[in-house]
């Protein structure tokens, strides 16, 4: 066997099937997301088999398949599954990389005489932990490297486990394009194709005078190691960057006041901001929704012109677009934000319009208050649009459990 | 430096309810539901998403009209259309 043993872990059709899981209705239907933008983010498993993928436009799509589901993304849900899949991988192991919100790495070198158990046998446990809690499939891939794991994931589609093994390894890479390796992009595998170099193969065949001969850089040579079944690529155990940070909560009873949600939406908005700056990050892109009393979701993408971890920032352009998503005479039971396109505070560009200096002046006002909140809580200071959710009579702990609310008992 | 919080003699609510977060969903029972097992209409009900089920379990049935709960028994094993998908652990309801 290999000196280390990485897994890799990918969901299949996750956007899509997160959104079957959280209305039944959908099971067994061709289904993508992606409506709100008009470009299709995920396809699930029925829609994959009539053609329809990431590569098709949505137009096409439905000429396809006319039954086609079309919804918009929910992304809060989607980040909460991911990190109910990043829990579970890590009660086996705490070597993780949340590599992305549907795929992670996980390395389970010597555990298998912790568990007693096989390598393939310890995969197949948590693939299977992974499948019933969050009622997803996942393709899990085995191998001696991130490179190799990933090859292995992809290799058998949906739901499959694929090992790969220093005496199998040849015949995995025979046949596989250079440009399907990851972190082979399409550029640079032109390139190679005009070396001779087409599969994996034929890459990972090259000898290290020719590697040097032709200026293969780094990444690209531990790409080379790899699939020779070396193990070079680090395992990123602690994401230096959150793909997103979000924070939602359901009110009961649900509302129809205008204000009581909008002060709801706005406490979110406080306490995802202050943990984005807790992490010294500003976000350039947010989503914020409305959840009706029938589970239907409305909500809008909007991006910041400079990005920002100010709560002020952010709930002047909910302010803003508030009113296209607020129905009057529907009642709403929960709100939600989520913030991404996070870039770090000291990576703020100067704008010619003078806006950043606003930004600049809030980021200051706000990086006192987290030390306010750092000495006496959270919420002892808040923004006067989120009194009314803070004054709001019932029990609040002030950190959401999160836990997904699936549909009705019949 | 001490946390006064954690010295109280307080539960945290969501942590009485749940044991396992990451297999944990909510249904609410719907105004219509016969009685299960002290278990009302208007209820919420916390389900882990499972496969192991035993006698006396309070099972979490999915079929393509949507979702039910009922006790579970060997003898009648749920088949073909129904699929049991999780155990029922909490339920809990509010009065005003």
């Amino acid at each position: 066997m290999f000196e280390r043993v990485i897994l890799h872990f990918d969901g299949d059709s996750f956007f899509a099937s997160v959104e079957q899981v959280m209305d039944y209705r959908l099971r067994g239907r061709p289904l993508v997301t992606g409506g709100e933008r008009g470009a299709i983010t995920s396809a699930s498993t029925e829609a994959k088999k009539i053609g329809i993928n990431r590569g098709v436009s949505l137009r096409d799509a439905k000429k396809l398949c006319p039954e086609l589901v079309v919804v918009s993304s929910d992304y809060v849900s989607y980040a909460i599954f991911a990190e109910r899949m990043y829990a579970i991988v890590r009660e086996f192991t705490p070597l993780i990389e949340e590599y992305s919100i549907d795929e992670c790495f996980a390395d389970i070198t010597g555990l298998d005489r912790v568990f007693k158990m096989s390598y393939a046998d310890i995969a197949i446990a948590i693939k299977k932990k992974l499948e019933t809690s969050l009622g997803l499939t996942f393709g899990v891939g085995l191998g001696p490297n991130k490179v190799l794991a990933k090859v292995a994931s992809k290799h058998r589609k949906p739901a499959g486990f694929t090992i790969i093994r220093q005496n199998t390894l040849e015949s995995f890479l025979k046949t596989l394009p250079l440009e399907k390796v990851w972190g082979i992009g399409q550029s640079t595998s032109t390139a190679l194709s005009k070396l001779g170099v087409f599969t994996a193969l034929d890459f990972a065949s090259k000898n290290s005078g020719w590697i040097d001969h032709n200026h293969i850089s780094k990444p690209y040579r531990e790409t080379w190691l790899e699939l020779q079944g070396y193990f070079q690529k680090k395992l990123s155990l602690k994401p230096d960057i959150p793909k997103s940070i979000i924070r939602s909560r359901t009110f009961s009873p649900p509302s129809s006041d205008k204000e009581f949600v909008f002060s709801q939406l706005s406490k979110n908005i406080e306490s995802a901001s202050a943990k984005a700056r807790s992490h010294g990050l500003r976000a350039g892109l947010f989503y914020f929704y409305l959840k009706t009393q029938d589970f239907q979701y409305q909500g809008k993408d909007i991006s910041l012109m400079i990005p920002s971890s100010s709560p002020t920032d952010i709930i002047s352009l909910v302010k803003k677009y508030f009113g296209e998503v607020w129905r009057s005479g529907v009642v709403y039971r929960a709100s939600g934000i989520s913030l991404r396109g996070f870039i770090f505070d000291n990576e703020t560009t100067h704008d010619l319009f003078g806006e950043s200096v606003k930004t600049e002046k809030n980021a200051v006002v706000f990086h006192c208050l987290d030390k306010l909140y750092a000495k006496y809580g959270e919420h002892t200071v808040f923004m006067g649009s989120s009194l009314r959710a803070l004054t709001f009579s019932g029990v609040d702990s002030g950190r959401p459990l999160d836990i997904p609310m699936v549909g009705k008992v019949r | 430096m001490i946390n006064f919080r954690e010295l109280a003699d307080t539960k945290t609510i969501g942590e009485y309810l749940i044991r396992h977060k990451e297999s944990t969903y909510l249904l609410e029972v719907d105004s219509n539901t016969l009685e299960v097992n002290g278990i009302h209409a208007g209820d919420m009900v916390l389900f882990e998403r499972s496969g192991d089920t035993k006698q006396g379990d309070i099972v979490v049935i999915l079929t393509q009209n949507g979702y039910s709960i009922e006790r579970f028994s060997e003898v009648r094993r749920v088949s073909g259309e129904k699929q049991i998908i999780g155990v029922v652990t909490a339920s809990f309801r509010t009065y005003v």
